[in-house]
C-alpha cells in the first residue's frame, strides 16, 4: 500500500509540475470565462448555454490532459527507462501500474476541482441557481475521465504514446456512439448485427455518464441510475487495470 | 565461502519475424559474498541483458539465477538487492531528494531513516548542495551520481552497477573508484559491467569474460593475469582470439 501511495504521489507531483498541464488548464479556464460570452450572445438561452458548454469544457479539457499525459503514464518511463529503478525494487508490477493511475486520478482530481469553481462562480454570477443535478454531473464526469485514464493506461502499458492516444480516442468516440451503433445493428443482416451486439456488449458505453441534458432540462437522476452507473465504471475499471498488469508482467526491457 | 550469487545454464533468446537470436547462452558462474566482480565483454556481448535477467527485467529463456541461495525474482531478494543501470534517467520535475525519498518509499524504509539514507549518501555521492535541484538540471556525472545513491538506498548485500564508470570525468571515475572500494570494505558484493579496463583491474577481484553471448573466461584476476600482462592486452588477446 505504501508504494502504491509512493507512485501515485509520485506521478502526481510530476504532472503538475509539467508546464504542458497548465497551458491545458489555462485554455479551460479561458473557455470557462468565455461560456458568459457564449451565453450572452445566444436568445435568452444563456443559462443553458453556459451549463451545456461549461460542463462539456471542464470534460474536453481534462480528456486533452488524459490524451496528452495519460497515454504517456507507463510508456515515458520506458523509453526513459526510469521503469528500471521502480521495478528493480521489491515491488509487484500491479503496484505501478495501480500507483500510476490513482496519481493521474488525483491529478484530474485537482483540474476538475478548479474547473468546477470556476464554473460554478459564472452560475452564480448569472444567477442560474445551483441545482444538485450540476454537482451529479461534475461527479459523473470525473467518473467517465477515471474510465478514460484506465483505458489509456491500458494502451500505455504496451503501445507508443500517438497510438495509445489514438486508441483512447476511438475508445472515446465508440463510446459515445452506442446508441446509434445499436440502431443501425438493428437494421443491417444477422452477421452485422451480431457482431455489433457483441461490441456493445463488450465496449464500454459513455454514454451513462452523459447526464448533461437532464442537467440543462432539470430532469432528476433516479437512485439505482447513480448505483448502476458507479458499479458499472467500478468493474470496467479493475478489468482495464488487471488486463494492463498482466500485459506489464510480460514485458522485458 | 558463501555464493553471493549463482548463475547456471542462462540463456536468452529473443524471437522476432526473422528467427530466433540468441544474446546469451548457456552462462554458468558464481560470485562469492564481499568480491567485487568485473564482466567484462565487447559491445553487444550480452553483459547488459544478463544483468537484467538477474534484477529482473528480462527473463530467461532458460537457466537459474540465484542469490544468497534464493531465486533471484523474489521481493525478500530484491530487498536485498542495489542496481544501478546504464545511463540512469530518472524524473525530471522531481529533486534529488524527493527522487531519494520516493525511492525509499518503494523500498519500505521508515520515513527516519529514509530521510537519514538520503542525506548520507547525497552526501556521499557529492550531490547534498544538489540535494533540492530538478534532476532535469542534471548532468550525467550527476545523474550518474544520483543513480549509484539510490542503488545503496536499502542497505544492499550485493549491488549491480551497468557501466557505472562509463561518461563520467577523471575526477568522477576516482570517485566512484573510491565509493566502490569502501563499499567492498563494508562487505558488499558489487557485480558490475565495464569498459574501463584499467578500472577493472584496479578494482575487482575476479571478473568473467562474455563474447557473443559465451562465457570465455571467469575467476580471480590474480589468477587470469598471472602478472604477467595487463587486463586489457589480456582482453584483446582473449576477445580478439575468438573473434
Amino acid at each position: 500500500m505504501k508504494a502504491v501511495i509512493a507512485i501515485a504521489h509520485n506521478t502526481f507531483r510530476e504532472s503538475i509540475r509539467d508546464r504542458l498541464l497548465y497551458a491545458i488548464l489555462f485554455f479551460g479556464l479561458l473557455l470557462m470565462l468565455a461560456t458568459i460570452i457564449l451565453g450572452s450572445i445566444s436568445l435568452e438561452q444563456d443559462v443553458k448555454v453556459i451549463k451545456d458548454l461549461g460542463l462539456a469544457g471542464i470534460f474536453i479539457i481534462n480528456f486533452l490532459i488524459i490524451l496528452s499525459v495519460g497515454t504517456n503514464l507507463v510508456s515515458k518511463e520506458i523509453d526513459r527507462k526510469s521503469i528500471y529503478t521502480v521495478l528493480t525494487k521489491p515491488i509487484e508490477r500491479s503496484t505501478f501500474i495501480i500507483g500510476k493511475f490513482f496519481g493521474l486520478a488525483a491529478t484530474l482530481f485537482v483540474t476538475t476541482a478548479i474547473m468546477s469553481t470556476v464554473f460554478v462562480a459564472v452560475l452564480l454570477v448569472k444567477h442560474a441557481g445551483l441545482s444538485p443535478l450540476i454537482f451529479a454531473s461534475l461527479v459523473f464526469t470525473y467518473i467517465e475521465l477515471l474510465f478514460l485514464v484506465a483505458i489509456a493506461l491500458m494502451f500505455s502499458s504496451f503501445t507508443a504514446p500517438v497510438a495509445s492516444a489514438l486508441y483512447t480516442l476511438a475508445f472515446f468516440l465508440i463510446g459515445h456512439s452506442m446508441t446509434s451503433l445499436t440502431r443501425f445493428g438493428e437494421q443491417a443482416g444477422p452477421f452485422v448485427r451480431g457482431t455489433i451486439t457483441a461490441g456493445t456488449h463488450l465496449l464500454p458505453n459513455l454514454e451513462k455518464f452523459n447526464i448533461k441534458n437532464q442537467v440543462v432540462y432539470e430532469v432528476a437522476l433516479s437512485g439505482p441510475q447513480v448505483l448502476w452507473t458507479v458499479v458499472y465504471a467500478a468493474t470496467y475499471i479493475t478489468v482495464l487495470i488487471i488486463i494492463a498488469t498482466n500485459i506489464l508482467k510480460r514485458q522485458e526491457f | 565461502m558463501q555464493i553471493a550469487l549463482s548463475i547456471r545454464n542462462l540463456s536468452k533468446e529473443y524471437t522476432n519475424f526473422g528467427g530466433s537470436h540468441r544474446v546469451v547462452s548457456n552462462l554458468t558462474l558464481s560470485v562469492p559474498r564481499g568480491e567485487v566482480f568485473g564482466f567484462l565483454g565487447p559491445n553487444g556481448a550480452g553483459k547488459t541483458t544478463t544483468i537484467k535477467m538477474i534484477v529482473g527485467l528480462a527473463f530467461p529463456t532458460r537457466g537459474t539465477i540465484e542469490i544468497f541461495g534464493e531465486p533471484s525474482n523474489t521481493r525478500t531478494v530484491r530487498a536485498r538487492v542495489g542496481f544501478m543501470s546504464e545511463n540512469p534517467y530518472f524524473y525530471s520535475y522531481l529533486t534529488a531528494q524527493e527522487f531519494m525519498l520516493f525511492s525509499a518509499s518503494l523500498l519500505n524504509l521508515s520515513s527516519i531513516i529514509a530521510h537519514e539514507r538520503t542525506a548520507s549518501l547525497l552526501n556521499m555521492v557529492g550531490l547534498s548542495g544538489a540535494a533540492d535541484q530538478q534532476i532535469r538540471t542534471f548532468s550525467k556525472g550527476m545523474n550518474q551520481r544520483l543513480g549509484f545513491a539510490q542503488a545503496l538506498l536499502g542497505d544492499p548485500e550485493i549491488v549491480f552497477l551497468d557501466e557505472p564508470l562509463d561518461g563520467l570525468d577523471p575526477l568522477g571515475r576516482v570517485d566512484f573508484k573510491r565509493m566502490i572500494q569502501a563499499l567492498k570494505k563494508e562487505g558488499k558484493t558489487i557485480f558490475f559491467n565495464s569498459h574501463i579496463l584499467s578500472d577493472v583491474q584496479e578494482l575487482c577481484d575476479s571478473i568473467g569474460i562474455i563474447h557473443k553471448g559465451k562465457l570465455v573466461e571467469s575467476g580471480p584476476l590474480t589468477r587470469i593475469l598471472k602478472g604477467r600482462e595487463s587486463l586489457e592486452e589480456h582482453f584483446i588477446r582473449v576477445v580478439g582470439a575468438k573473434k
